[in-house]
């Protein structure tokens, strides 16, 4: 075995680890794959656990209340956007059609759940 | 009760408020979204997005949380599948944003970097090899093993792995990465610490890589464990 690389060979193992680290857009990965790649995060750090503690655990409803997470509200304008008013009548009639049924077939569920918990 | 039907539960009762006209119950939604899968996000920022500091992290995950709650129910084809994968791609998306707005980078083309690790891979034998395996398992293995190492990496390691890779084939300026490490952690490191740094990396990377090649007989001669 040689003791150095040819540096081209040593550039095509990086093309090789550049392509599987940022080669893909996460829209084109499938939902397995979402998970799979998810699964080998690491561990939650000491200062992760703190901030989702910090949160609580109904921060948007809190935050609806008192406005304190300015930063993301600014930046992204989606909490305006999101739970706006009417926002409904914006969608398709079909799409509307479309969440009534499944609506409807998830409150079967849920009911069905529940009488069996009961 | 067994967890997957506890968690079919859970998905129901998120996707039903989630489905609703009324903002309050789309808040609630969010507020659900984020007890139930509030650890998961937060490991995947941490896992893609190394570096963010806390308040970008927390903008990450409302902005997350709100964008999904807004496209769940505009997409008849996301009404079946799970809630947890799709979240997850959406706080990678947002995240991915997020990182570029702190940093002042620019999104670059994926199909840039696609002909770049093309053009690479085809002057020299790994290449040739690579091309060559009909085996998708052992690049499934290979993905598998890159991943995992960039997961076992301190977060200062994993933002320059990440910065390596997406800017392959491309100008590696040591000067920019520098500065995106000290608008992201607020530390400048130097020239000397950055290149250690990168080395290291770069061999940690390679190392699992090339032993898996060796065991199975797909190493080229020309490819060597540096010391």
């Amino acid at each position: 075995m040689p003791e150095k690389s040819d540096p081209r060979e040593l550039a095509a193992l990086d093309a090789i680890i550049a392509f599987n680290l940022a080669g893909r857009e996460p829209d084109d990965l499938s939902d397995e794959e979402i998970l799979a790649a998810c699964e080998l995060c690491p561990e939650l750090s000491e200062q992760g656990r703190k901030l989702l503690k910090k949160l609580g655990s109904t921060p948007f409803s809190d935050s609806r209340e008192k406005p304190t997470h300015a930063v993301a509200q600014s930046e992204h304008g989606e909490l305006a956007g999101m739970y706006r008013q009417g926002s409904d009548e914006e969608l398709d009639p079909k799409l509307k059609a479309e969440i009534e049924r499944k609506r409807k077939e998830i409150r079967a569920r849920l009911k069905a759940k529940r009488e069996k918990d009961v | 009760m067994n967890p997957q039907a506890q968690n079919d539960g859970d998905e129901d009762e998120i996707k039903y408020l989630l489905l609703s006209a009324d903002e309050t119950e789309r808040l609630k939604a969010a507020d659900a979204l984020f007890r139930t899968y509030g650890e998961d996000i937060m490991r995947c920022i941490e896992y893609h997005h190394p570096g963010l500091n806390e308040a970008d992290q927390e903008g990450v995950i409302f902005a997350s949380i709100e964008r999904f709650t807004r496209i769940f129910p505009a997409d008849a084809e996301r009404l079946d599948r799970p809630l947890k994968p799709q979240l997850l791609r959406t706080v990678i998306l947002v995240g991915k944003e997020k990182y570029r707005k702190v940093t002042r980078t620019q999104k670059r083309e994926l199909g840039e970097l696609l002909e770049s690790v093309t053009e690479t891979l085809k002057d020299s034998e790994l290449g040739n090899t690579w091309h060559q395996i009909a085996d998708e398992s052992f690049r499934q293995r290979v993905r598998h093993v890159i991943l995992q190492t960039a997961a076992s990496m301190k977060p200062r390691q994993r933002q320059i792995a990440f910065w390596f890779a997406e800017r392959w084939g491309a100008e590696l300026s040591e000067k920019d990465a520098i500065q995106e490490i000290f608008l992201t952690t607020n530390e400048r490191l130097t020239r000397d610490q950055f290149k250690r740094a990168l080395d290291e990396v770069r061999k940690k990377l390679r190392e699992p890589i090339i032993n898996l090649l060796i065991e199975e007989g797909l190493c080229p001669k020309n490819l060597t464990l540096e010391n």
